[in-house]
């Protein structure tokens, strides 16, 4: 099965940047480029600026490459830079700074600016809008990883941009993006426990035998409590942070524990500690893992500098397994 | 008006109407803002008639088109003063052309209110493909040479030539091209303002109906009659109504009645006259918004203004003390009154924070120079002593003393009856201690207290 055969079976999907500027937009067109021949596409964006990096680095704002019959959502004040025709279907009630949301099909080919609704659920409503319009596969052009807009309840599959961007260093690079493919590939729970768990109040749950709340909201509030009592196996709604791992860590048998979140999203980990506690045994498991189609590679920092892709790109595919592609290049590991 | 909305609990039915756009809700809240006598008149008839003429069965499909409309309200105004109008302007006019077609197949022509004829005309405007969407774009059929200029731009695209001078040249001309017609469409579009305008508010008076007749047979309300009385058969108020049932408790609906003279309520605590007085200043201000009122018959005078001071007024929002609040309130209602206007005013145990003595004074003096006056007035209290030659006393009924040997604190409820009877002596029944006594109080400190009664 070549890449695009594996790629195409999505019904939503995310492109999510490890940092700013590792080619979220070349990303997006490229994958674009290869699927609309052979599917119906949408593309949306999350947030009211998709690329807020383009501020900082004052870089062209990037437009994405849009072919006849796609279909895309984005806002009133980019809908009218718009160069290309387009057919509009709908039009949102609420407003984003940068005006409604739109959805048009084009008519032909040609770029344009892509921005979006600036929450998860209006996102998810305008998915839903799209596809009332016509059955289709839908990209968005998400937010940073670490964001819930590339949570799985919001798109089944995802995409991870990682390139030069994120540091000088290749050893840096690897790592980063190494650790971020392993919290996206997480375990997930299995169906018995993911039904007990996924409609819970937020808090803390000790899950051993019987599901227990736990007697505080987050984690913030962990210092002083002894957690044995609660015994080995925990839920927790929100965010994961240092301060509960570094605290399981003080304690022995690692192997024992186990740690239950939401998604990848979730969890605020560095990377030495989840290290440190995973090689011990312990265990981190999602309630819903997402689908990781496949990693892009961005050899070319916004700075100018180039890091050669190949050895980095075979590093990463040795470590993960992950299909990695150089977008720029086309190539693909 | 919003403050006797929360006053009398007719926020918690409002609240609860679901308008499926921006324009049923929009209209709405120029009524929640109080009608005249002929606006409330007009409502009313139209409540009526949209029972008599609506099937319930379009209603769904009727929501359902009108959830797809826009406000455009704005739009539509500014067509005039506008030189050209953008695709998305058109978008939703056409949008909203579309759906209100699909409404308008479902009207019945003798609604004349809100019927309106099919604007086809104008849809075609911007349906030149003929094909029946809502949706737009500057279409080819438009001008021979916008699908010159668009088959030449193609074959640039084909050719991959997009970052050619021409290319360039050409999109220029495209959109030169585009803003000619949308001038022309726009002028074209301008001929009709008003029929748009008049589908538009037609459709918000369709959605705020709709919205409304589902409150009316959610609660059972019923069409108010308008005469020069009040004559009220089995109120009830809607909020605690739904409380009662969830809790399974028994809900007495009571009958009321306001001559021209002031009336003077009074009964032990526990009776309902809160309860009961807020229900009859419920009434009076859904009929000022033209609805239908929680009644099973009810015959309603129309008044310019309504006072209403409320049993469980709480600490006042200006940082007065309650007192002052509560005269300052009064004295409002006074003077409007003493000039002659037609208002109600319901005052739930005006004074109660002052002294019997005092409190007393400030009732009678109300009733004396009010009574003459064409206002209408209704007093609860619990002072006792009071003469009050020119009003109607009356008093509720109270604690069922024959069976006060059943009665205790989670009953109470079932042995209490809360209408209303005539009492010239506006005796206060004493029953307090009785009450304290079934809520389980203290024994001696019961026995105490009878002491001290004698």
């Amino acid at each position: 099965m070549n890449f695009i055969d594996s790629l195409i079976n999505f019904e939503t999907l995310s492109v999510v940047g490890l940092e700013k500027n590792t080619g979220k937009t070349e990303t997006m067109n490229y994958i674009i480029s290869h699927l609309y021949d052979n599917v119906k596409l949408g593309i949306t964006s999350i947030g009211v600026d998709g690329e807020t990096s383009d501020i900082v680095t004052k870089t062209k704002k990037p437009e994405i490459t849009v072919y006849e019959n796609m279909y895309f959502a984005t806002t009133e004040k980019h809908f009218k830079l718009k160069k290309i025709n387009a057919e509009i279907f709908y039009l949102s009630r609420r407003e984003t700074p940068l005006g409604r949301i739109l959805i048009a099909k084009s008519n032909e080919k040609g770029r344009i600016l892509l921005s979006g609704p600036s929450t998860s659920v209006w996102l998810k409503d305008i998915m839903k809008e799209m596809n009332k319009i016509d059955k289709m596969k839908i990209i968005v052009d998400g937010a940073l990883s670490r964001v819930s807009s590339s949570s799985p309840s919001i798109t089944e599959s995802v995409i991870l941009s990682t390139g030069a961007a994120l540091s000088l260093s290749a050893k840096n690079i690897i790592d980063k993006t190494v650790y971020k493919i392993k919290l996206m590939k997480l375990e997930e729970v299995n169906d018995a426990l993911f039904d007990d768990l996924i409609d819970l109040d937020d808090g803390v749950y000790s899950v051993d035998e019987k599901v227990k709340k736990m007697p505080f909201k987050t984690l913030l509030s962990i210092k002083n409590i002894d957690i044995d009592k609660y015994g080995y196996n925990y839920y927790i709604t929100g965010v994961l942070n240092n301060n509960f791992v570094k605290k399981i860590l003080t304690k022995k048998h690692m192997e024992k524990y186990t740690i239950i979140v939401k998604d990848y999203t979730k969890i605020f980990l560095d990377k030495s500690i989840f290290e440190k506690f995973t090689k011990l045994g312990g265990k981190i498991k999602v309630l819903q893992k997402i689908d990781l189609k496949a990693v892009t590679y961005n050899p070319i920092s916004p700075e100018g500098f180039t890091i050669e892709s190949r050895p980095i790109m075979e590093k990463i595919k040795k470590k993960t397994g992950m299909t990695i592609i150089d977008v720029k290049k086309d190539l693909i590991l | 008006m919003r403050e006797l909305l929360k006053k009398t609990n007719a926020d918690y039915i409002l609240n609860q109407m679901i308008f499926s756009s921006n324009m049923g809700k929009k209209y709405f809240q120029k009524i929640k803002k109080g009608l005249s006598f002929k606006e409330v008149e007009e409502q009313i008839q139209l409540t009526e008639k949209f029972f008599d003429l609506f099937e319930k069965e379009i209603i769904i499909s009727i929501k359902s088109a009108i959830s797809h409309i826009n406000d455009i309200e704005n739009t539509l105004f500014h067509i005039n003063s506008k030189e050209v109008l953008d695709e998305i302007e058109m978008f939703e006019i056409k949008n909203f052309l579309y759906f209100s077609m699909r409404v308008q197949k479902k009207l019945n022509k003798e609604f004349n209110e809100i019927y309106f004829e099919n604007p086809t005309d104008i849809f075609s405007i911007l349906d030149p493909q003929n094909n029946e969407l809502h949706s737009f774009f500057i279409y080819d059929e438009y001008s021979d040479k916008l699908k010159n200029i668009r088959n030449q731009k193609k074959e640039f695209q084909k050719n991959n030539l997009t970052e050619n001078s021409e290319y360039i040249d050409i999109i220029k001309k495209e959109k030169e091209e585009e803003f000619k017609i949308k001038m022309d469409l726009t002028k074209k579009l301008k001929n009709h303002t008003t029929t748009l305008l008049e589908i538009f508010y037609k459709i918000a008076i369709l959605d705020f109906l709709i919205a409304k007749s589902e409150i009316i047979e959610k609660y059972n309300l019923i069409k108010p009659i308008l005469t020069n009385k009040i004559k009220l058969e089995k109120i009830f108020n809607p909020k605690v109504l739904d409380i009662h049932v969830s809790n399974k408790k028994r809900y007495q609906k009571i009958d009321f009645e306001l001559e021209d003279k002031p009336t003077i309520i009074t009964g032990s605590n526990m009776s309902g006259k809160t309860l009961s007085t807020k229900t009859i200043a419920l009434i009076a201000v859904l009929l000022k918004l033209g609805f239908y009122v929680p009644a099973e018959k009810a015959e309603l005078k129309y008044f310019e203004n309504i006072y209403y001071l409320s049993g469980d007024l709480g600490a006042n929002d200006k940082g007065l003390s309650s007192y002052a609040g509560e005269i300052k309130y009064i004295n409002k209602a006074f003077i409007e009154a003493k000039n002659g206007n037609e208002i109600l005013i319901i005052l739930d145990e005006p004074a109660r924070t002052t002294n019997p003595k005092e409190g007393t004074a400030i009732i009678e003096a109300l009733i004396d120079e009010l009574y003459s006056k064409k206002c209408s007035l209704l007093i609860t209290t619990h002072y006792p002593n009071i003469i009050a030659e020119n009003a109607k006393k009356m008093r509720v009924k109270g604690l069922m003393r024959e069976k006060i040997s059943e009665i205790n604190e989670k009953n109470i409820n079932n042995f209490i009856d809360y209408s209303f009877i005539e009492d010239e002596k506006a005796n206060i029944p004493e029953e307090a201690i009785t009450i304290a006594e079934i809520l389980g109080v203290d024994e001696e400190f019961i026995k105490t207290a009878r002491k001290f009664l004698g």
